[in-house]
């Protein structure tokens, strides 16, 4: 028989079952298996001719280069792979391929899946496709590198790509970006609506008010609610929160021959002492300290002179300096001698992505006291390097060294994890690399392998860049 | 910590392990012995095994690792390599440290600890014995009564082979398209019974069979089985007629059944093919078998014009856990091979390594052909050894193209042959090399997919890893 005959022939039988099929052939039913068998071998599997045609991906990045790629990996895809947004030699890694516009090598993104899938917004645009492989056509985005994006195309980005764009159009003109905003807002469902008008922060003025008060009857409560926070941000009636702040502030005079005013906080009496800072967060950042201080018939440096002894609201004025981006006020704010604000503020959920990143990094050096800091403070470094997205300052990178918290921590050897050492390794600015390396010399090679592998790896890069 | 005798004496578990490290004293049985500049000492031991085991000791801190599947630490080898360099009579080469030891120490967790308040065995280097003197009768009768068994073997395995054609033909009987739903019970049973028929080659095919019956595509699954079926009634009449094949095909088919063939035999069988050369390791797989072994294979081909291929096969208990291969993919080293004897040599074992195994990147040399070509070299060999299982395969060009959900590897210079089913598990891996219109590479098929081993692409180097 040929093998055509028993494909035809044979093969139902055997499929069926030759009790109810009989064979047709004189061979016995195991030789007709065996040779069935062997014809369906040898025709081998079936090869199709027609096939996909495979989106063309640009991404002007450059590829990381060849010596780093094995190091790269080997830090990214070990113990820690499952979990990158835990992991701060991860973030780290991540800000670099961004700030120096490199690219994973497009092999080694399988390898490092989890990392990919974290962080693809920062890893350029083959980084975006390959974390979007598996998604729908409804959720995929299109795939833009931010320097890519114009007032023509930045509408088909994802998120994060619209809202910096936003953001960054804002800084330079504020009515074309609004007039951007505008444009699509309809088509926007309730999150993009509500990232948007969070970059529209930036800048935010007089022109605004007329989008904002079209707002107030979005379908969308989380929209209306910004836009009336920003609104009583701009002195606009509509909103409470204003009157609600200004009940809460007691105010008196001190001074003989000159009258000085004198601010104290009194929050409600259910408020305690656990929730207090979280009290003050919500009442009051949303408003504009210069608005707070107009209500108050008081210029914003003086209102914070004059909140100098009342340490919940000195904490009040930070916050709203933070919220409003207002570095001079918040150094002012710091004068007064504010202190632990940044262990207070780390666990609440305050914002800095409004700040630039070498504003984020100026803010922190006059926020973060390490001096006055526990051993378990250190750990905050993880906060504080999540909202800055920057190695900290050289000034503060010493004064963390040079904190009793980091002594005691260091010289306890039974304290002393991996994962201490990594997130100083990722917080290190570069100028402090070479102190960061005599210093991980001092602990076992088991701790600081992580470590020093990711400050070789910012070395390679950089000496490529 | 400088190794000292006295030291030796005190990490080995027990006199048998000394006793057995003195047998490994010979620079003989390690074609690398290696040291660099701190305190590390590595080398690479020639064991029972397909693949020689890797040793890496460090002096300073007195940690060790050996990639053998012994339980007992410090292993034989370990305590071997301690030996000789202890003693200084054998020369350890100044060399730079290959990735397996970095990767070794990239993983420690520390020091290796002494075990205390124990009290060890004693054991004592001094009482180490050299090999005992062969007994001449008791040889003879050691040999009579292997004969025997042998004799014994043959007639429980006949009597197993008439035992799975009943089972056969009541598959074919009642229809092998619903075998597929009980494939796991069935093909269980008829293992045992091979098992007991002391056929386990066989027995350990055919329960393995299941699993790969439901990782194909649900439509294929009836095919497959009369495949498979049709193949067992094959292999157990070429077994049946061993008299009447080629001295390679009936060796072939004995090994396949379930003999075993020792590497001293192998060894001593001045008829077995050799072949020196420098070989590439190319791929690296792991499978746990139904028989809770732990099967690694390493692929290897040489550097000849056209060139040899060999696979090196070890069994480890998955009971001992994770054991690295000897080998990583990348790998090269100069080395005698003997083949297993077959019509189509493959597996081999390493006979002689001379010199180091390096692990600097090093091409795949590859023949010109065309993807369609290196397949038909499959089909001829297929046409020689009909049980043919997996088969590597060599190209100069070819492409990876998609259609749904399956990924192809496709012909280039002759897009009308089609593409062969990339093996499923390599989607995610593979995919990046779906924007390359060209490369050239190795795989292995299995007569249903290819799975990718090697790509050297105008991107670099991919490998299934």
């Amino acid at each position: 028989m040929t093998a055509h005959e028993l494909l035809s022939q044979v093969l139902p039988s055997l499929l069926a079952g030759t009790s109810r099929r009989p064979l047709t052939t004189s061979m016995t039913k195991l030789q007709a298996l065996s040779l069935t068998g062997q014809a369906l071998r040898l025709s081998g599997p079936s090869r199709p001719t027609d096939y996909s045609l495979e989106p063309e991906v640009g991404d002007r990045r450059k590829v990381v280069p060849e010596d780093c790629r094995r190091a790269l990996v080997r830090l990214l895809a070990g113990k820690k792979a499952q979990s990158p947004e835990s992991d701060p030699l991860a973030l780290a890694l991540a800000l670099t391929l961004e700030r120096q516009r490199l690219r994973l090598h497009p092999f080694d993104l399988p390898r490092l899946e989890a990392f990919v899938r974290v962080y693809s917004a920062r890893l350029g645009t083959q980084a975006q496709v390959w974390a979007q492989r598996g998604a729908t056509a409804e959720d995929q985005r299109g795939f833009f590198e931010a320097d890519d994006l114009t007032d023509a195309t930045w509408h088909m980005a994802g998120y994060p790509a619209k809202a910096r764009y936003i953001e960054e159009r804002r800084r330079q003109d504020a009515s074309a970006a609004r007039n951007l905003v505008q444009q699509v807002w309809a088509s926007e469902n309730a999150d993009g609506r509500v990232r948007l008008l969070k970059a529209i922060q930036v800048g935010l003025g007089n022109d605004d008010v007329p989008f904002l008060e079209s707002l107030a009857k979005d379908r969308a409560p989380r929209v209306r609610d910004l836009a009336l926070r920003l609104l009583s941000r701009l002195g606009r009636s509509g909103s409470s929160g204003l009157e609600a702040c200004l009940e809460r502030i007691e105010r008196s005079q001190v001074g003989m021959l000159r009258k000085r005013p004198v601010l104290a906080l009194r929050p409600p009496a259910t408020v305690n002492d656990q929730g207090l800072a979280t009290w003050v967060v919500e009442t009051f950042g949303e408003i504009g300290l210069d608005d707070l201080a107009r209500g108050l018939g008081l210029s914003a440096f003086e209102l914070i002179e004059a909140a100098q002894k009342d340490e919940p609201f000195l904490f009040a004025s930070l916050v709203m300096a933070t919220a409003e981006g207002r570095l001079d006020l918040v150094k002012a704010v710091m004068a007064q001698g504010l202190s632990q604000a940044w262990e207070v503020l780390q666990s609440l959920p305050f914002d800095l992505s409004l700040w630039s990143v070498d504003n984020r990094v100026r803010w922190a050096d006059a926020v973060v006291q390490p001096s006055s800091w526990g051993p378990s403070s250190l750990w905050s470094l993880t906060a504080l390097f999540k909202r800055l997205e920057s190695p900290i300052s050289e000034g503060l990178f010493d004064a963390v060294l040079s904190s009793k918290a980091w002594s005691e921590f260091s010289r306890d050897k039974g304290k002393v994890s991996s994962e201490t050492l990594e997130l100083l390794a990722a917080v290190c600015p570069s100028g402090r690399r070479p102190r960061l390396r005599t210093l991980l010399d001092n602990f076992p090679g088991s701790l600081t392998t992580r470590a020093t592998s990711f400050l070789e790896i910012l070395t390679a890069l950089e000496a490529h860049a | 910590m400088p190794l000292s005798l006295d030291k030796i004496e005190a990490l080995a578990p027990d006199q048998s392990s000394l006793d057995a490290a003195r047998k490994l004293l010979k620079s003989s049985s390690w074609p690398t012995l290696a040291k660099d500049d701190t305190s590390l000492v590595w080398g690479e031991c020639q064991g029972s095994g397909a693949t020689p085991y890797r040793v890496v000791i460090s002096e300073s801190d007195g940690g060790y690792k050996c990639t053998c599947p012994s339980r007992k630490f410090p292993c034989k080898h370990s305590l071997a390599l301690m030996w000789m360099r202890a003693e200084a009579k054998v020369a350890f080469s100044p060399s730079p440290v290959p990735p397996w030891v970095t990767d070794w120490l990239s993983r420690r967790r520390g020091p290796s600890n002494v075990v205390e308040n124990v009290t060890p065995p004693a054991k004592s280097i001094r009482q180490t014995s050299e090999p005992e003197v062969i007994d001449a009768k008791a040889e003879a009768r050691a040999l009579a009564a292997r004969e025997r068994n042998a004799q014994e073997r043959e007639a429980s395995l006949l009597a197993g082979l008439d035992e799975l054609d009943l089972w056969l033909e009541d598959q074919v009987d009642s229809g092998l398209a619903g075998f597929v739903t009980e494939a796991g019970s069935r093909c269980r049973l008829m293992a045992q019974r091979l098992v007991d028929a002391k056929a386990p080659g066989l027995a350990t095919r055919l329960d393995a069979f299941p699993s790969r019956l439901y990782a194909l595509p649900e439509p294929q699954r009836p095919l497959a089985v009369v495949e498979e079926l049709g193949l067992f009634h094959l292999m157990a009449q070429a077994y049946r007629r061993q008299q009447l094949l080629s001295p390679e095909l009936r060796a072939d088919i004995r090994l396949v059944v379930g003999w075993t063939l020792t590497r001293e035999a192998l060894l001593g069988d001045a008829a077995a093919l050799r072949q020196k050369g420098n070989w590439l390791v190319f791929a690296v797989r792991n499978e746990v078998q139904p028989d809770k072994l732990r099967r690694t294979e390493t692929w290897l081909m040489d550097d000849a014009p056209e060139p040899h291929l060999a696979v090196l096969i070890d069994f480890v208990p998955v009971s001992v856990g994770t054991v690295s291969s000897g080998y990583a993919i990348g790998d090269h080293f100069e080395a005698e091979l003997v083949y297993y004897p077959s019509p189509l040599p493959l597996r081999a074992l390493v006979a002689q390594q001379q010199g180091p195994t390096m692990s600097d990147p090093k091409p795949l040399s590859t023949t010109e052909v065309d993807l369609s070509e290196a397949y038909s070299a499959y089909e001829r060999a297929l046409a020689l050894r009909p049980w043919l299982g997996d088969w590597p395969i060599l190209f100069g060009t070819a492409r990876l193209r998609r259609q749904g959900s399956t990924l192809f590897l496709c012909s280039v210079a002759q897009p009308s042959w089609g593409g062969l089913p990339l093996h499923p598990s390599q989607n995610d891996l593979a995919s990046p090399l779906l924007s390359l219109e060209t490369f050239s590479g190795a795989g292995i098929v299995d007569g249903k997919t290819v799975w990718l081993a090697w790509a050297e692409t105008s991107l670099g180097r991919w490998v299934c890893s």
